[in-house]
């Protein structure tokens, strides 16, 4: 499947906060090597994607949106927004929402 | 457009980022839960009084209290007693507290940490886990909790928690019964490896008004001998020593951050500024934690001077650890000094002076 045809959504095993305009990703299950660490998302585009990830938007939707509002062409976006989707499912920030009649990834 | 990265950044520098973003923005940042005053131990110093007049918070209820200081912007959550894991529910508390995505510490004595718990602990690993452990050897440590086995028993919960390698700090209150152990246990501590390490040398009398705990108390010249001869307690001070501090307004009586970015809860739902004013406090029962604290809290905290005492301007005040609080404990008197901090305070100076002398030899 397509990378930017993927939906995401927010993994429940990650809350996140937001405190003082930025958001703080707390894994719950996180590893124990992590715990002197924390992740923080605290740019504006960053905290919009984050906001339109809702397990609905496919990533090509949501480079959409992000071109739109942001001055930005759609190369750039597309390049940028693909990467931290990638490093967001890496740290557990997120997990891929299956479609219906797909099976899942293993 | 702007970089669109997840910085990871070490912890120490997030706090200070985000105490430094909150700041003036009156947000309960960090939190402290009495989920019971119920414990299995009986330890001589322990300020907590049970009030059986008044019932315990149910789950309903603390979810109910979570979801608030969730909403307020709470982050760092301490979870404490009494003994936390008396309460059967207790991992369903820590368990919906960490799903919200708190920061979540936990204090206990650890004579109650089972496999299970420390299995449940891992997969779920807390911010920090502090474990109290009054004495090296079972005499100093019985005689201090009145219950036989006890150290066995948190001796076997230190190990549970070690062997699964989560983050522990191990802390000692300073007393008569134990002085000739602390430094001791630092050692043993260290030699454990993976866990750190708090004295606190301050003994409060009991919430019921009980001085009890205070015949017990280490005398000031005690206290520092044991903060001076050990090198890391030292390091500490010098770096508060030679830290700058800000001289609040000599007319405030409340000068701590309390009720500023921080909070308490008890068991039975009374929102205070801090663990030891009980009273004025705000009943989570009649209002929510909104309330309590951005109106409560700032008609408390805005109280002023009345009298002419001697801690409003005293040179020493920032090396002292009279409040309000502990005023009224110890005096029934929120603004009279407590002589026994006086002397503590005189001698801290003292052990100012030293260090800095040292610095410069």
């Amino acid at each position: 499947m397509d990378f930017l045809e993927k939906c995401y959504q927010k993994d429940p095993d990650t809350p996140s906060r937001k405190i003082a305009d930025e958001i703080i990703l707390v894994p719950i299950r996180r590893k124990l090597a992590d715990v002197d660490s924390i992740y923080l998302l605290r740019e504006n585009v960053t905290l919009r994607i984050w906001e339109l990830i809702d397990g609905l938007r496919s990533v090509r939707e949501i480079i959409e949106i992000i071109q739109k509002e942001f001055d930005v062409s759609a190369e750039q976006a597309q390049m940028d927004i693909v990467e931290f989707f990638k490093q967001l499912e890496k740290i557990g920030g997120i997990i891929r929402e299956v479609s219906k009649g797909e099976k899942p990834e293993k | 457009m702007e970089c669109i990265t997840i910085p990871r950044i070490e912890y120490r520098n997030f706090c200070e980022r985000i105490i430094d973003r909150t700041k003036a923005k009156n947000i309960p940042l960090e939190g402290q839960m009495e989920v019971t005053f119920r414990c299995n131990l009986k330890c001589v110093h322990c300020y907590v009084a049970e009030d059986s007049t008044k019932k315990e918070l149910t789950f309903p209820q603390i979810t109910d209290i979570i979801d608030q200081i969730h909403q307020e912007g709470c982050l760092w959550l301490c979870l404490t007693g009494g003994e936390p894991l008396m309460r059967s529910d207790f991992l369903e508390i820590y368990s919906y507290a960490k799903r919200k995505g708190f920061l979540v510490t936990l204090f206990t004595n650890g004579t109650l940490i089972t496999s299970k718990i420390a299995d449940y602990l891992r997969e779920y690993p807390p911010f920090m886990i502090d474990i109290t452990l009054n004495g090296i050897t079972a005499e100093t440590y019985e005689g201090i909790t009145r219950v036989p086995g006890s150290f066995q028993k948190c001796l076997e919960g230190i190990d549970l928690i070690l062997e699964r390698n989560l983050p522990l700090t191990l802390k000692s209150n300073g007393m008569i019964l134990n002085r000739d152990e602390i430094l001791k246990i630092k050692e043993h501590v260290k030699r454990l490896g993976k866990a750190k390490y708090r004295f606190d040398s301050l003994l409060i009398p009991k919430l019921n008004g009980s001085r009890e705990p205070c015949r017990l108390r280490l005398s000031p010249e005690e206290i520092i001998d044991i903060e001076y001869a050990d090198d890391t307690m030292r390091e500490q001070w010098r770096g508060y020593f030679q830290d700058e501090y800000e001289i609040p307004d000599p007319e405030n009586l409340y000068r701590c951050g309390a009720g500023v970015d921080s909070f308490c809860i008890n068991p039975y739902g009374e929102l205070q500024l801090c663990p030891e004013l009980r009273e004025p406090s705000f009943d989570l029962h009649h209002g929510s934690f909104r309330e309590g604290f951005h109106r409560f809290f700032p008609k408390i905290r805005s109280a002023k001077y009345k009298t002419e005492s001697k801690c409003k301007d005293c040179e020493v005040r920032h090396l002292c650890p009279q409040c309000p609080a502990r005023a009224i404990l110890e005096n029934g008197e929120q603004e009279a000094p407590v002589e026994y901090f006086c002397a503590l305070a005189r001698k801290r100076q003292e052990m100012k002076y030293k260090v800095l002398k040292d610095i410069l030899a």
